[in-house]
């Protein structure tokens, strides 16, 4: 059994003061059952205002079903959901007009340019044709897409369309934005472009909710992360207070073409080396603590006529902290 | 106005296909209205009859010959009895009539002679046969009061020679509601096509799952949404419509500002708006747009195949106008006959409105299925 982890530093209290903010999401004992299977599991969780939130979990842990649960997408077997204060419901349009989602697929009409694109979503918000308009210029500069207004989908490369897909959930200016894994199948450029403009949107006071299996974006951009696994919460924290929940200092990997089981054995008996683990190419040493940890495994691998590739060290991610609490990989 | 405005902006995108489809209707129509269909009167025609005279010396079967000569077309066929048996099979003639030896010595004792005719059983058999038998008939009551040959021959074609004035009365103007009959027909597949093409394509663009997604989650009223969304198709059918009804005048002429005119128009509305709530529940059911082209395709022809606007209707089996039955075109081509042809519209003002109750109880179950449909696919959405 899985036991939830809160880290003791408080996010809001050491780095925004003592002010706690208001609550933006708030959601208690959220559960939702398909027959036999509890995708979600008594989920309970606040979103604060201006946070980015980070929803962290493998492929299936539930962070899809979560999101739609909150927006009454789908129907849930038992909790509560508030937004804004107001229990969310399927005709909560007050509560509406103040959201934007991203999905995870690309939500565009293929028949509409960039610019209709957008246009026609803000207009769901929107009905001021003047005001529409000076939303929609900005929604595509946030993005970076003004050189594209007059193209189609179609015209437009993978990046590019998740960045159309983003200025359709946003143009409308919500005060919280659903950002459903936007940076699937991106390729670095973009992502980045992405990731600044989320944390722009922050800035300009936005409250995010964003859900992917990408560690290294969470840790980029979330001021607070929840870990989740099989519908429920098993971590939840600063990402800095999470990964000393992985019990890991540092971790040293050495490339090796091939290794004695022996050598794995050995290497566990290493000063403050609490696991080591070779897949076939990498050796990767656990420290709990300690100096010279480098020295000490370059001397083990030399002693032992062990030859390297390629030797560095690490500080722990968020995967170590999951594989910590789960004893599985995010992205298994 | 978002909602109807991307309605156009997609159609726009669409427009070659709606000419397309257009200049089918035009160019198919106008081929089939050049044929003149008025009926002003009638001729009548000559079936092809071998005769095999046994008794060639008497008077009586000379002038029977004689008759066939000028009410038929004699074919004289060389050859054994089964190329004889094979014209007939083929239809190269349509009876044999064979004079007995005794023909001439029946009649002037005033009894029937046995003339044998074999026939090839179709139409034109049966109009031989009715030849035949009116010479016969005749011959056979002057027999029995005329004994002298020459003039029993003399009173037999006097009495041949009788002919009776036909003169063909109609009001209705058949050439023009032949034409309109033919292009209304048309319009049938031309419309159907245009509004199932353009509004399966376009719903299926609001309806793709992601878009729905943000739709149900922004701020709309998402019965507002589903109304402007029906109003756009409502709108683009009504110019659809429109648009035929206008091009009607130009193809049939004056003869759409009468009273059947008015008819052919409302009962090609009640159409169109089959034609959309079936684009509608075709519209829940369709996701994936290539899918549309070729459901739409195989859905209009085989509708104007099987109900009779391609082909009238009779030349199709029964089997195929009983399918067709289940289908709306079907009984709004029936109304586009009944309209065209019947001489007192009074008369058939029943059936025309059974026959657009019908196609109206179409609207209401393919709108009803597409509602039903679209509610459940927003619970799992």
């Amino acid at each position: 059994m899985l036991s939830v982890q809160f880290c003791t530093d408080n996010f809001f209290t050491s780095e925004r003061g003592s002010n706690v903010p208001e609550k933006i999401i708030e959601v208690k004992g959220l559960t939702k059952e398909y027959k036999e299977l509890k995708a979600v599991d008594d989920l309970s969780f606040d979103v604060y205002e201006k946070e980015i939130l980070g929803l962290l979990g493998p492929n299936g842990s539930g962070k899809s079903t979560t999101i739609n649960s909150i927006l009454s997408l789908l129907k849930y077997s038992s909790g509560s959901i508030k937004i804004f204060g107001k229990e969310m419901t399927p005709s909560a349009y007050d509560i509406k007009r103040d959201i934007g989602v991203i999905f995870q697929e690309v939500a565009v009409f293929e028949e509409l340019t960039v610019y209709d694109n957008i246009d026609y979503f803000c207009g769901l918000y929107i009905r001021d044709k003047k005001k529409r308009r000076e939303y929609v210029e900005e929604a595509i500069e946030v993005v970076g897409i003004g050189d594209y207004k007059k193209f189609y989908p179609k015209q437009l490369s993978g990046g590019l369309l998740r960045r159309l897909n983003i200025a359709c959930g946003i143009a409308h200016k919500p005060k919280l934005i659903f950002l459903d894994e936007p940076t699937v199948a991106v390729d670095p450029q973009s992502r980045n472009h992405i990731l600044e403009g989320i944390k722009k949107l922050r800035e300009n006071g936005a409250t995010i909710l964003y859900t992917t299996h990408y560690m290294e974006e969470v840790e980029q951009i979330c001021d607070r992360i929840i870990i989740i696994d099989k519908g429920k919460i098993i971590a939840e924290g600063s990402s800095d207070s999470l990964k000393r929940l992985a019990n890991i200092e540092e971790k040293i990997s050495a490339e090796i073409h091939s290794l004695p089981e022996k050598a794995v054995e050995d290497a566990k008996k290493l000063k403050y080396a609490t696991d080591a683990v070779y897949d076939g190419t990498t050796l990767s040493v656990s420290y709990s603590e300690g100096r010279d940890n480098l020295t000490r495994m370059v001397d083990f691998l030399r002693n032992n006529n062990y030859h390297y590739k390629k030797l560095y060290s690490e500080r722990p991610t968020l995967n170590d902290v999951f594989l910590e609490l789960t004893g599985k990989e995010l992205r298994d | 106005m978002t909602v109807f405005n991307t309605f156009l902006k997609v159609i726009k995108k669409n427009i070659v296909t709606i000419i397309i489809y257009t200049v089918i209707v035009i160019v198919f129509a106008a081929a089939n209205m050049q044929t003149d269909n008025s009926v002003t009167g009638f001729i009548s025609e000559k079936p092809a009859v071998m005769v095999v005279n046994n008794d060639i010396e008497s008077a009586s079967s000379k002038n029977f010959e004689k008759y066939l000569d000028e009410n038929t077309n004699i074919v004289k066929i060389e050859g054994t009895e089964d190329d004889i048996a094979d014209a007939l099979f083929y239809r190269d003639i349509t009876c044999i009539v064979t004079i007995p030896k005794n023909f001439g010595e029946c009649v002037k004792k005033g009894i029937a002679p046995e003339v044998e005719i074999k026939t090839s059983g179709n139409e034109y058999a049966a109009f031989s046969e009715m030849i035949i038998s009116q010479y016969l008939r005749i011959q056979n009551a002057c027999a029995k009061r005329i004994t002298d040959e020459n003039t029993l021959i003399e009173s037999i074609n006097k009495s041949l020679d009788k002919k009776a004035e036909v003169e063909f009365i109609t009001k209705l103007n058949t050439g023009a509601l032949g034409k309109a009959k033919t292009y209304f027909n048309f319009a049938a597949y031309s419309m159907m096509s245009c509004i199932l093409f353009i509004v399966c394509l376009v719903l299926s663009s609001f309806n793709e799952i992601s878009v729905r997604k943000r739709t149900i989650v922004s701020s709309m009223d998402y019965k507002k949404y589903s109304f402007d969304l029906f109003l756009s198709g409502f709108s683009y059918s009504f110019v659809v419509w429109l648009f035929f009804m206008l091009l009607s005048i130009v193809m049939v002429g004056e003869s759409m500002f009468s009273l059947r005119g008015l008819i052919f128009i409302m009962n090609a509305f009640v159409f169109t708006l089959s034609s959309l709530a079936l684009a509608y529940m075709l519209s829940c059911f369709l996701l994936k747009k290539n899918a549309i082209t070729g459901i739409v395709n195989v859905l209009t022809l085989g509708f104007s195949f099987l109900c009779g606007v391609f082909v009238p209707e009779e030349y199709l089996p029964s089997w195929v106008l009983g399918i067709a039955h289940i289908m709306p075109t079907y009984w709004y081509v029936q109304n586009n006959g009944i309209i065209s042809t019947n001489e007192h519209l009074s008369g058939c003002i029943n059936e025309l409105l059974i026959n657009i109750l019908v196609v109206i109880g179409f609207t209401i179950v393919f709108a009803v299925t597409g509602v039903i449909v679209s509610i459940n696919k927003r619970k799992i959405a």
